[in-house]
């Protein structure tokens, strides 16, 4: 699965603009974002396919997801 | 109270007198500090329509109770005043050191009225004025006259000035202190309107708080908060203007070309793999940057000094690009060379003009230009085509001055220029009530459209500063936001503003409001005061404030009528990209409208309710025969 990850939150992974994850069976958000090394709390919105969902949903190796963190502006 | 000095310095430019006026806690209870008192001060200070380049005008100026007390990010100062450019509530945030001054100082607020006979300088020592003829500096830049006084009176005063935009009565100037701007709606005309040139100040005292050891205490979690914070390091890296490849690329929503386009266009639609705009901070930061400059007791500075040092506009030199900028004097000028932008950004600030204003002015100038409207044999031989930044920079320069037939048509603003050139370019002047909409394309962004139609000053975008929300889809408590629905948008937007409007009470910067959050503000509150103040309460005096700016503005009366769209927005879809197609329609907008008022507590013609201003105590200010339902 490809997760996109936006702004800020990119620290978290080296400066990357997303990361590549393999999973055999549906995981829960929090629990990929802990594999990822994105801390929850500073995650605001979770997109699946371009829709936001929960952070206590689950999510499949076929799904594109994105972390958003809050957009803080100027 | 503790943390307040129950004083303030009243000052009477036409008779060159001051003096002190004592102020009860209640005064303090009910609306604080910094944007509350200098809101309550200007509405008492004034009556209804008064000329805001008249003597009758008053500028108040108050730290928020966080400035001065080493609470990170606590640097925010207020500046209120009657707009010459919208003619209602004027509000200027700004991160001052003068306001640390004033904490020092012994009054907790400035009150400027009059207008004296000389260019003058205000000299406060504490609580001592002194009336300094300032016409050495007269036509000076705002910069270089900061500089000359700290240099003849001495480094320990902090200071602002106007440039020649606002002594040229420029309706879309503002105020410069030490290069950080209380830019947007006129501030630096009413300044110019009092002949008044700057205010030097410093304070030698030391404020008593209710508890010194807590406040400590306080200070150091919140340090270390906001250190740990991804947001303090993107920050502190690329500044406020972070998102903008996000808002081109994910959203479509950096409105650009005058609002032609909802992204950048011809910037994105040609980069190749890997490549950046070169706006985007992501690329000129890293390369162009000097040192951090960061706002009073700010421990996560955005604020930088970036210097060009080849080419062209070599030797520009400037805090910036804020995000704002961007836009104002990139995307909507089809302005994609940093280092153009840098030079127009400085000469913004030096001739003291607020910088969204002026380049959403030039935008419409072009376009103006582009159709065929404008007079091309006066225009002195400047092709102000879209992107040709030579030829902005060469407007902006003329602006200031007032000078030539498109110096004079520009420098009070896109209202009154569409107004003077006629010919439907209304249709293309990106403002509200006259004040130009900043960096958010709000067709795409339908919360946001309602934030900048209902606010007191205009299209402002941090009197509510639902972008982030609408954006995301979610925030703080904020959740399933959809920007592209206009339903349930009344209350998200209402209470953003309560929310906001504390803030600029406290005096906290809104880019740490996804730290400090509500929560974060009572118990650094009663630290400081000794007060007993919970999450509701920091809330209601946001309302409070809020409404009496209101009420300021329907003394005006500045009403529903106003609370409008660009005509951009409400009939030109935005073209291309990820928010294709959107824009906001007059259904939309006035359904909008219905909910934000219902919302409010305030009547369909957007007038605040007897009952509501008696719930939040207001009726021993306002005038109730102004309010709704009496």
């Amino acid at each position: 699965m490809k997760i996109r990850v936006y702004g800020i939150l990119r620290q978290y992974i080296d400066n990357r603009e997303s990361v590549e994850r393999d999973i055999s069976e549906p995981i829960k958000i929090n629990e990929l974002l802990r594999d990822v090394g994105v801390p929850e709390k500073y995650v605001f919105v979770v997109e699946k396919n371009g829709k936001a969902i929960p952070k206590d949903s689950l999510v499949g190796n076929e799904d594109e997801i994105s972390l958003i963190p809050f957009i803080s502006g100027g | 109270m503790k943390g307040v000095w129950n004083k303030v310095l009243k000052i009477d430019l036409s008779s060159k007198k001051a003096e002190i006026v004592p102020v009860n806690d209640d005064v303090y209870k009910k609306y604080n500090m910094g944007l509350g008192i200098a809101t309550y001060f200007l509405y008492k200070e004034t009556d209804g329509k008064i000329d805001p380049l008249g003597p009758d005008n008053v500028v108040v100026f108050s730290p928020g109770l966080f400035v001065g007390t080493g609470i990170p990010t606590g640097s925010k100062s207020a500046m209120t005043f009657k707009s010459p450019l919208t003619g209602g509530f004027g509000r200027a945030i700004v991160g001052a050191y003068l306001g640390v001054e004033m904490r020092k100082s012994g009054v907790d607020a400035i009150i400027i009225k009059g207008k004296s006979d000389n260019l003058v300088t205000l000299k406060i020592d504490n609580e001592n004025v002194e009336f300094i003829d300032a016409e050495e500096y007269r036509g000076m830049d705002s910069v270089l006259t900061q500089e000359k006084l700290r240099e003849k009176y001495g480094k320990a005063y902090r200071t602002c000035a106007i440039g020649r935009a606002g002594e040229n009565l420029s309706k879309i100037s503002g105020v410069d202190f030490e290069e950080r701007q209380a830019a947007r709606a006129g501030g630096g005309a009413v300044f110019g309107s009092k002949n008044l040139k700057a205010v030097i100040m410093k304070g030698d005292k030391k404020i008593e708080f209710s508890d010194e050891e807590k406040l400590k205490e306080l200070n150091k979690k919140w340090v270390n908060i906001i250190k740990e914070h991804p947001a303090t390091k993107a920050d502190m890296d690329y500044g406020s203007g972070e998102f903008y490849d996000w808002m081109n690329r994910e959203r479509g929503t950096f409105p650009s070309r005058n609002w032609q386009w909802g992204y950048f266009q011809s910037v994105y639609d040609n980069l190749k793999e890997g490549e950046k705009s070169h706006i985007d901070p992501y690329y000129w930061s890293p390369k162009y940057t000097v040192r951090h400059h960061p706002c009073p007791t700010c421990t996560k500075p955005c604020g930088r000094i970036i210097e060009v040092k080849e080419g062209k506009y070599a030797g520009t030199k400037v805090d910036g690009i804020e995000y704002e900028v961007l836009y104002s004097l990139g995307g909507v000028l089809e302005i994609d060379d940093v280092e153009a932008v840098a030079m127009m950004n400085e000469i913004c600030d030096r001739e003291g003009f607020d910088a969204i204003s002026a380049g959403v002015t030039i935008a419409w100038a072009m376009e103006a230009y582009e159709k065929d409207l404008l007079d091309k044999d006066k225009m002195e031989g400047i092709e102000l085509t879209f992107g040709n930044a030579d030829a902005a920079i060469e407007v902006l320069k003329k602006m200031a001055k007032r000078e030539g037939y498109i110096g004079e048509l520009l420098a009070d603003g896109t209202k009154a220029a569409a107004e003077k050139l006629g010919k439907n370019s209304d249709q293309f002047a990106i403002n509200i009530k006259g004040l130009e909409l900043p960096a958010y394309d709000v067709r795409g962004i339908k919360g946001m459209a309602l934030a900048l139609a209902v606010s007191v000053r205009g299209a402002c975008h941090l009197t509510a500063g639902v972008y982030g929300i609408e954006l995301g889809g979610s925030w703080w408590k904020y959740k399933g936001i959809d920007r592209l629905s206009s339903d349930w948008k009344g209350f998200e937007v209402k209470s953003a503003e309560d929310l906001a409007t504390t803030y600029d009470i406290f005096g906290l910067c809104k880019f740490s409001r996804h730290m400090y959050f509500l929560e974060g503000i009572p118990e650094l509150n009663n630290a400081i005061t000794g007060g007993e103040m919970i999450d509701a309460d920091v809330m209601t005096i946001g309302e409070r404030v809020y409404n009496l700016q209101k009420m300021f503005n329907i003394r005006e009366g500045i009403d529903r009528k106003y609370d409008t769209l660009p005509y951009r927005v409400t009939h030109n879809p935005i073209p291309k990209g990820v928010s294709k197609g959107a824009y906001v329609s007059e259904e939309e907008l006035q359904h909008m409208l219905d909910e934000y008022y219902m919302a409010r507590g305030w009547s369909k013609d957007s007038t605040p309710t007897g009952i509501k201003l008696a719930s939040l105590d207001l009726l021993d200010v306002v005038d109730e025969n102004l309010a709704a339902g009496i």
